[in-house]
């Protein structure tokens, strides 16, 4: 009957990737009905975990019991036809195709008689079925484009997308970082029904609330290692959270709190395309947080402070004087000390491909080599030093960014602006990808900034980083801030973060 | 009233701009909507209206087919120099001319196709290498002459008659009604667009992306060998020159028929409708009297206005989409 109960058991699967081991040896098992947590900071490997069942990547090492029989994923076909399906962390749907063609896209059904035309007649009302089934037929129309959908019912297209195959393990990838607080009710019913069918579930968040409302086990990774596994009804948050940083919080949060100073930048009606009326202020010696749902505006304030989007209304001040904005652009935000480390560190932050001399010093060439050539030796000799202040694990300074570990790559993307000399630093997710050693040297890091008198506005989806090192908290919805916190005023938790980010300002409701 | 605004404002640039040729020529020429001059329209549309088939396919990818009027050319030269090596022609030697173009037009597609489909190497690089050695090719075994004066059985193949029809307005069409069938009713089809809307996410839908890229390059250069029959047997002769252009007027058409560069939006109705506009805006300045160097300055001109239209328009809407999101609230 035990035996029965088990519906996947991971033996010491490993994944390795240049540079760092993202899975190591892990080892634990998925029962039918259950709901199971996986959860760890930014980085833990649960990801990659995951995406190795679903057939993404490929097993390093290890196996998997799935079902009574070994089972290697060789592709996604392969463990989708196996009853494995997974709804990936960013959206993955078409937006310009339907309802149904994504939910049975790769597929999609033919007709049996004569030459095999795709039958769409079926494949929408199967759609709406199941649509029906997950009790959301009534918000979603088969033939409805994806791109006409909120966020929140493109989450249940996914849904049901993966749930249409015959399922027994559903992976759900942090499914509710974009959703409100009554869509993710609706996201909850519908795991509860899920449930009932016998499916196991592997559900990823880093929300603590949610977790225990809606978990029966949580499994907790750190650094690509299993570290343990708990019944919910038998834990708390505070184990939970001392599992997941494996150190003491105050620890990792190393913080000295000190005086705000001077107001350094100050926004009066800030408004753009995908944001308005934004009012907010950051001083000397302050690490402010910006927290929200992903798509609330949060990243295209930053930018637009950074002179990257166009701003189309209100003012932007600089130690009390304001700021032109016509003809704004980055090359004017950094002349005004202002310095933004991108959320998207491969894409935007970093020139991968270049070494890590050539990654720090773009921004200052004319500064570094007013006449006009680049001397090497002084390049050298400029990256050795912050190398070394930064403690960037590396041999010289001459290696490649991109086979440089997430950590040891966001220094390298720091550096880049502590030789501008800015005092205004814009981090938008600083601790994403990278493991909780490198974290405390960026919460440190952040720390010695502000002590030194600059001000920082930090974007963070991570509740345990917002609440941990920010002196004061914005919270965003929908393009506008929706509330704030004081650090020695109001609490600095997770569930009164979230009751401001989820909430719009004046609301009716 | 505002029914009408609305409207108006939904009608594409493309469709502005047939709107007004047709009215321009309709004043400036005699005869420009006869019969006569349709059917000449049409009869020019056909070989484009094919090629741009394989064109249409490659775009919705997300990417671009540049060998097509070269594989044009090397078919066309080859089918032309079998002919004229196999003297008296037969019905049978008609066929293995087809047969010629079509393989030839397939092997070229079958190589891009597993270069780029399955080696995964840029589609640029190796369908502008393509264009180069198809081109070349066929200067090389005409030594940059003329074949020309086929049998009259291979020219019926696109100036004979049916029930008053030209022929190869009769093969455009069927080849046009298979193209749309493919495209929208099987699954090739559907995988097409759902790659060119989201390369990732089909991937994870366990859709075949190589082997769904291969066979687009594959029938790509099929259609550009089918097309190569109908010019061949329409103009009389082959050269190093005879698909030249037509890479252009293909891209050309695929966009003013609405299909957007980006992939996954759009599709062949619109490319057939694009293809009859730019025969008939190259017929109507011909009948005017504009030279063929005009003509194609004019083309040029005419492409970007209507696409700088249609960008403009979809950039005022995505603004507006934005604001309505905000206000709603």
């Amino acid at each position: 009957m035990e035996q029965q109960q088990v519906l996947l058991e991971i033996k010491n699967l490993t994944k390795v990737f240049p540079g760092v081991v993202a899975v190591d040896h892990v080892s634990f098992d998925i029962r039918r009905g259950e709901v199971h947590v996986l959860i760890g900071e930014n980085g833990a490997g649960k990801s990659t975990l995951v995406k190795m069942l679903a057939g993404i990547n490929g097993i390093d090492e290890g196996e998997l019991i799935f079902d009574g029989e070994r089972f290697k994923p060789a592709d996604v076909l392969d463990a989708q036809n196996h009853g494995i399906n997974m709804v990936h962390q960013e959206l993955s749907l078409m937006p310009n195709r339907t309802v149904a063609q994504n939910i049975f896209v790769g597929r999609e059904p033919v007709k049996e008689k004569g030459l095999k035309w795709v039958d769409l007649k079926k494949m929408n009302e199967e759609s709406q079925k199941l649509l029906d089934g997950l009790g959301v037929g009534e918000n979603i129309r088969a033939d409805a484009w994806v791109k006409d959908l909120s966020i929140a019912l493109q989450q249940m297209v996914e849904v049901a997308k993966a749930t249409s195959t015959e399922n027994k393990l559903l992976i759900l990838d942090e499914p509710t970082s974009s959703l409100t607080t009554p869509e993710i009710k609706a996201l909850f019913e519908i795991i509860q029904r899920l449930k009932e069918r016998g499916l196991g579930i592997i559900y990823i968040s880093h929300r603590m609330n949610e977790i225990f409302e809606v978990g029966d086990r949580i499994t907790v990774m750190r650094d690509g290692k299993y570290v343990g596994t708990r019944e919910v009804k038998n834990t708390n948050v505070d184990e939970v959270i001392n599992m997941m940083i494996g150190r003491n919080i105050g620890q990792l949060f190393d913080r000295k709190w000190n005086k705000p100073g001077k107001v350094l930048l100050e926004t009066k009606g800030l408004t753009g395309l995908r944001f308005r009326n934004v009012n907010l202020k950051v001083h000397a010696g302050e690490i402010v947080g910006v927290a929200g749902l992903v798509g609330a505006g949060r990243t295209e304030v930053a930018k637009a402070i950074f002179g990257f989007d166009p701003i189309e209304g209100g003012q932007l001040f600089r130690e009390g004087e304001e700021v032109s904005l016509k003809g704004y652009t980055p090359k004017k935000a950094i002349e005004k000390g202002i310095a933004y480390l991108s959320e998207d560190r491969k894409q935007e932050g970093l020139f991968l491909d270049f070494t890590i001399s050539d990654n720090i010093v773009p921004v200052m060439l004319s500064k570094l080599f007013p006449n006009g050539f680049v001397n090497n030796r002084k390049k050298v000799q400029v990256a050795d030093e912050y190398i070394k202040k930064l403690s960037v694990a590396t041999t010289d300074s001459e290696k490649i960014v991109g086979s440089l570990s997430g950590g040891n790559q966001q220094k390298v993307a720091l550096a880049k602006w502590l030789l501008t000399k800015a005092d205004l630093f814009i981090f938008d997710e600083p601790t994403r990808g990278i493991d909780i050693g490198a974290k405390a040297e960026i919460y440190s890091l952040m720390d010695e900034l502000v002590r030194e008198g600059a001000g920082i506005l930090m974007i963070s989806s991570e509740m345990t980083e917002v609440c941990g090192v920010s002196d004061r908290i914005y919270a965003m919805h929908d393009g506008e801030i929706s509330g704030e916190l004081i650090r020695g005023k109001d609490e600095f938790s997770e569930d009164n973060v979230l009751s401001i980010m989820l909430k719009k300002r004046g609301s009716h409701e | 009233m505002n029914k009408v605004k609305n409207f108006l404002k939904g009608i594409s640039g493309s469709s502005w701009a047939g709107i007004a040729l047709i009215i321009f020529f309709a004043v400036a020429i005699d005869n420009y909507l006869g019969s006569r001059n349709l059917m000449n329209i049409l009869r020019s549309t056909s070989a484009l209206v094919v090629v741009s088939v394989g064109m249409t396919m490659a775009i919705l990818l997300g990417e671009i087919d540049m060998s097509v009027g070269g594989v044009i050319t090397i078919s066309a030269t080859l089918a032309g120099m079998y002919m004229q090596a196999a003297g008296t022609v037969t019905v049978g030697t008609v066929v293995i001319a087809v047969i010629i173009c079509c393989l030839v037009g397939l092997a070229f597609g079958l190589f891009n196709g597993f270069m780029i489909g399955i080696k995964k190497f840029n589609f640029w690089l190796v369908t502008f290498g393509s264009m180069s050695i198809s081109f070349g090719l066929a200067k090389g075994v005409t030594n940059g002459g003329v074949i020309s004066g086929f049998d009259k059985k291979f020219q019926w193949i696109s100036t004979g008659r049916v029930l008053g029809i030209s022929t190869c307005i009769i093969w455009a069409v069927i080849i046009c009604i298979i193209s749309v069938l493919i495209l929208y009713k099987t699954r090739f089809g559907l995988h097409i667009y759902a790659i060119g809307d989201s390369e990732v996410c089909a991937a994870n839908s366990g859709i075949n992306v190589r082997k769904t890229r291969f066979w687009v390059y594959a029938l790509s250069g099929l259609t550009a060998g089918l097309a190569a029959v109908l010019l061949l047997a329409r103009t009389n002769s082959a050269g190093a020159t005879i698909g030249e252009g037509y890479e252009f007027s293909a891209i050309a058409a695929v966009v003013i028929g609405g299909t957007a560069m980006e992939g996954g939006k759009g599709g062949f109705k619109g490319t057939i409708f694009g293809a009859i506009f730019i025969s008939a805006m190259k017929n109507g300045l011909q009948l005017i009297g504009l030279s063929n160097y005009w003509q194609q300055v004019l083309l040029g001109v005419v492409i970007i206005a209507i696409i700088l239209y249609d960008v403009i328009n979809a950039r005022v809407r995505f603004k507006k989409s934005l604001r309505r999101v905000y206000s709603e609230g």
